[in-house]
């Protein structure tokens, strides 16, 4: 007995050994394959740099139009930091100018409503309660549960499903710069999505190739607010992305203070820094490399990394105004109306104007009898051009049906196996009952 | 004899059951991926060099005829554009204006949408709006009696994002045309500059008009003022505003740096009707660029099914390559028989049909999941499986050996 116990242990160990070798040696294969060299960082070091001309006159960039993503991906009372960093975002980039149809918001929770709120409707980011962030002007994109891994892709890529409202879409080109934001907890390699789902840097790392290989972007900044971020950029790959984080792996990024009326920490130390730069300078007179400079391991009590290897400009010539701004650039329009050397013709033509205008106002009495029964909105629409292709609901239905069939096969097959076998059991059953009766005669004859 | 057969039968009953299994599993965890073509399209990028060679060589020579294409004040090209006409006020209760909006926009848009129909599809629409204000109050000017705003600084003063002018629910690109109308408190209102203009371009957005009215007419009238005579002139702002941004004025930019004055007396009568070659141009740069992008889309819908294996790959996604490099082969077609306007709308089929293969909501790639993810959620389900076949077919070749022994 003790020897076929040790050989059932031998055979169980040689089965799981054979699997795990088979599955080590393909890791491997695939670890050399990736061939991935570490980003360079760039630590934090103490700098003075002042600059005393308009650094948004001179070094403006390439880009045309600004969009900002702010992403919140915490849910519950506890987090109520998360939502807080990224109102303060985005109060801070709608002062600097860029449009509500230009902002995606994802907030995972709606905190002003929560029943542990005392301040009903409000939500702060300082203690003292000066500024309610939550107003009444905002425009909450994706909220609740719509905040999840495969909507946040789905902005980054532009796959979305054809009903999607406008103001839910990120509609760039190759002339926008995006503002990317995120907070939350996260972890090596991570940010966890509403206690249910994670995103990876391969995620995103794909995803931001994706853009690229569209040209849905001209520049990108990532800024990361959690635990760990500075590994969540690791993988990115594509060109024109500046990414910072606010703490480096085995760290974690903590809070600033808590509020002792509502209960809980009001804001992270990465964002109170950041939009304490922004109150306390011109925007319009910085750069980049001032905003990341501030980043002090003694602040944050953690280490924000930046990664500019992808990135073309240097920071110092890189104007704040160009991720967190949208600064308009205005084309002067040639006239219609005589030039001011000519003066005399100005009070000529006045004077046909008025004229004009008291013949036209004949006119006018025969145009405006039609206009009543009009409406002022006046629309031109012309049928596009219909494209021959198969709809999706076919090409679904015919996978089903492929996958359908050949399950379907199967299934025939291991049912056909089993009722074989049942039928030979019987027959081994009856001939067992012959057996019985060989005794019993036997036994008579004894 | 009978034992042992049974056994025998237990033993093989489980096999076959676990290699029937393993296609259920594999169908059912694998990733559907059609066959998409794109042989035609990655000849085309590795030929480039070779005109001759490759399959589509009059393209290049298109490419050529049109020059480098720059998108600077230029709006994204696409088949079809949305045009919003907003008259904007600042104060309800100085001025309430009015307009005849299809009257103007039959009087001078229409016949410029008509020309330049076979580019892109139009969609007009207008509206009147109030309480516009500005970021800064404009500068006063006591000897003319007037405000102005430096040139230089447009966009401190003047931001439109400010101004919550709402558009409809569609993904076309809008145009935003605008005509600012300032308080009496600030008006007469003029953009100071060399060129004497109170009008503006924003590059890839639209264009604005500050127009001031005429104050002999508020002191007559109480009621809305009807301000269509007056804003003729606009329209025609509007109109070259509209050419700059879909592109179509890029030749004539050289005659107008030579002759500025010169033109600007004979502006509204040039102007009204566009030239046959402005527009046999814009159909050709339309078409390059349609064509260009196409290419692009394609091949980068190439490169990303190769670079991501876990991505889902419908069938709806090789129909539609295969429809946009029909399209291309018919432009091609086209071009060789010297009809552009063939060509241009066998372009704009071709864009929409890459463009709608690449931005498919079902090309979503599957969210990362290596192989070493794989085998430790596998291992953990086919080895306790494995075990007890391996453990019956032991024991049935001990018994066999025992059975020899006796014997």
């Amino acid at each position: 007995m003790k020897k076929t116990t040790f050989r059932f242990y031998l055979v169980f160990l040689y089965a799981i050994l054979v699997l795990y070798i088979g599955g080590i040696e393909d890791a491997i294969s695939n670890g050399g394959a990736m061939g991935y060299e570490q980003p360079k960082t760039n630590f934090y070091n103490g700098g003075n740099g002042k600059a005393d001309y308009n650094v948004e006159h001179f070094f403006r960039g390439e880009h045309t139009n600004n969009w900002a993503l702010l992403v919140c991906t915490s849910r519950f009372w506890f987090n109520y930091r998360h939502i807080a960093n990224v109102l303060g975002f985005y109060r801070t980039v709608k002062k600097l100018g860029i449009p509500d149809s230009q902002i995606i918001l994802m907030l995972a929770d709606d905190m002003a409503c929560n029943p542990r709120n005392s301040y009903a409707g409000s939500i702060f980011n300082n203690e003292n309660h000066k500024l309610n962030l939550y107003g009444d002007n905002i425009e909450v994109d994706y909220r609740g549960y719509e905040v999840n891994v495969e909507n946040f892709i789905r902005v980054l890529t532009g796959r979305h499903e054809p009903e999607v409202a406008r103001s839910k879409r990120l509609l760039t080109d190759d002339k926008s710069n995006i503002l990317i934001f995120l907070t939350g907890h996260g972890g090596d390699e991570f940010l966890k999505f509403q206690d249910n789902e994670e995103i990876s840097s391969h995620d995103l790392a794909d995803a931001f190739k994706q853009m690229w290989e569209k040209k849905r972007y001209h520049e990108i900044l990532f800024m990361v607010d959690t635990c760990q971020a500075n590994t969540l950029y690791t993988r990115f790959n594509s060109p024109n992305i500046l990414a910072i984080g606010s703490s480096k792996f085995g760290e974690n990024s903590y809070s600033h203070h808590s509020d002792p009326e509502l209960g809980v920490a009001v804001i992270d130390r990465f964002t109170y820094y950041t939009l304490e730069f922004f109150e306390s300078v011109d925007p319009h007179n910085v750069t980049l490399y001032q905003l990341f400079n501030t980043y002090s391991p003694q602040k944050l009590q953690s280490h924000s990394e930046y990664r500019t290897d992808l990135f073309n400009r240097p920071l110092d010539q890189v104007p704040v105004t160009d991720f967190f701004g949208s600064v308009m650039r205005a084309d002067l329009t040639p006239s219609t109306i005589v030039n001011e050397k000519q003066k005399d013709e100005k009070v000529e033509k006045d004077e046909t104007t008025v004229n004009n205008n008291n013949n036209n106002n004949n006119n006018d009495n025969v145009k405006k009898q039609t206009p009543k029964t009009k409406q002022i909105s006046y629309r031109i629409t012309e049928k596009p051009t219909s494209i021959q292709v198969q709809n999706n609901k076919d090409s679904e239905l015919n996978l089903f049906n492929s996958k359908f069939i050949t399950s379907a096969l199967i299934f025939l097959v291991v049912f056909g196996l089993l009722s074989w076998s049942s039928d030979f059991v019987k027959s081994n059953l009856i001939l067992n009952t012959n057996d019985l009766k060989d005794l019993k005669s036997k036994s008579k004859q004894i | 004899m009978f034992s042992k057969s049974k056994r025998v039968n237990i033993v093989i009953t489980f096999v076959l059951l676990f290699i029937a299994g393993i296609p259920v599993w594999w169908n059912t965890t694998t990733t559907y991926r059609s066959n998409v073509d794109f042989t035609e399209i990655n000849e085309y990028y590795n030929l480039k060099d070779n005109i001759t060679q490759s399959k589509w060589p009059l393209f290049k020579q298109l490419f050529n005829q049109v020059g480098p294409i720059q998108h600077d004040i230029e709006v994204k090209t696409a088949t079809e554009y949305s045009l919003s006409f907003t008259l904007l006020n600042s104060d309800p209760s100085d001025i309430i204006p009015k307009w005849d909006f299809p009257y103007l926009s039959n009087k001078y848009i229409q016949p410029f949408i008509e020309q330049i129909s076979d580019i892109a599809n139009f969609t007009v629409q207008s509206k009147i709006s109030h309480y516009a204000t500005l970021l800064k109050s404009p500068l006063y000017d006591s000897k003319e009696n007037s405000y102005y705003i430096p040139s230089a600084f447009l966009s401190e003063y003047i931001n439109p994002n400010e101004w919550q002018l709402d558009t409809p629910s569609t993904n076309q690109p809008t145009l935003n045309f605008i005509i600012y109308i300032p308080k009496t408190t600030q008006s007469p209102l003029y953009i100071r500059s060399n060129q004497n203009s109170n009008s503006f371009l924003i590059p890839q957005w639209g264009g604005i008009i500050i127009h001031n009215v005429n104050n002999n007419k508020n002191k007559n009238n109480n009621g809305p003022i009807d301000l269509t005579n007056e804003l003729e002139d606009q329209m025609v702002s509007f109109k070259y505003q509209l050419k700059e941004l879909l592109g179509i004025n890029n030749e004539n930019n050289k005659n107008n740096n030579k002759n500025n004055e010169k033109k600007e007396k004979k502006y509204l009568e040039k102007d009204i009707i566009l030239s046959n070659d402005e527009i046999d141009s814009t159909i050709k740069r339309y078409t390059a660029e349609n064509i260009n992008v196409s290419i692009s889309t394609l091949y980068s819908l190439s490169s990303l099914i190769e670079s991501l294996p876990n991505m889902l790959v419908l069938d709806n996604i090789r129909d539609q390559v295969k429809v946009a490099i029909e399209s291309l082969g018919r432009a091609h077609q086209c071009l060789e028989q010297s009809d552009y306007n063939c060509a241009l709308q066998a372009s704009k089929q071709s864009l929409a049909s890459s463009e709608s293969a690449f931005f498919d909501k079902n090309m979503l790639s599957q969210l990362y999941f290596p192989d070493e993810h794989k085998y430790a959620v596998y291992t953990p389900l086919f080895v306790p499986v494995c075990f007890p076949i391996i453990a019956g077919i032991f024991q049935e070749f001990k018994h066999y050996r025992n059975k020899k022994l006796k014997k």
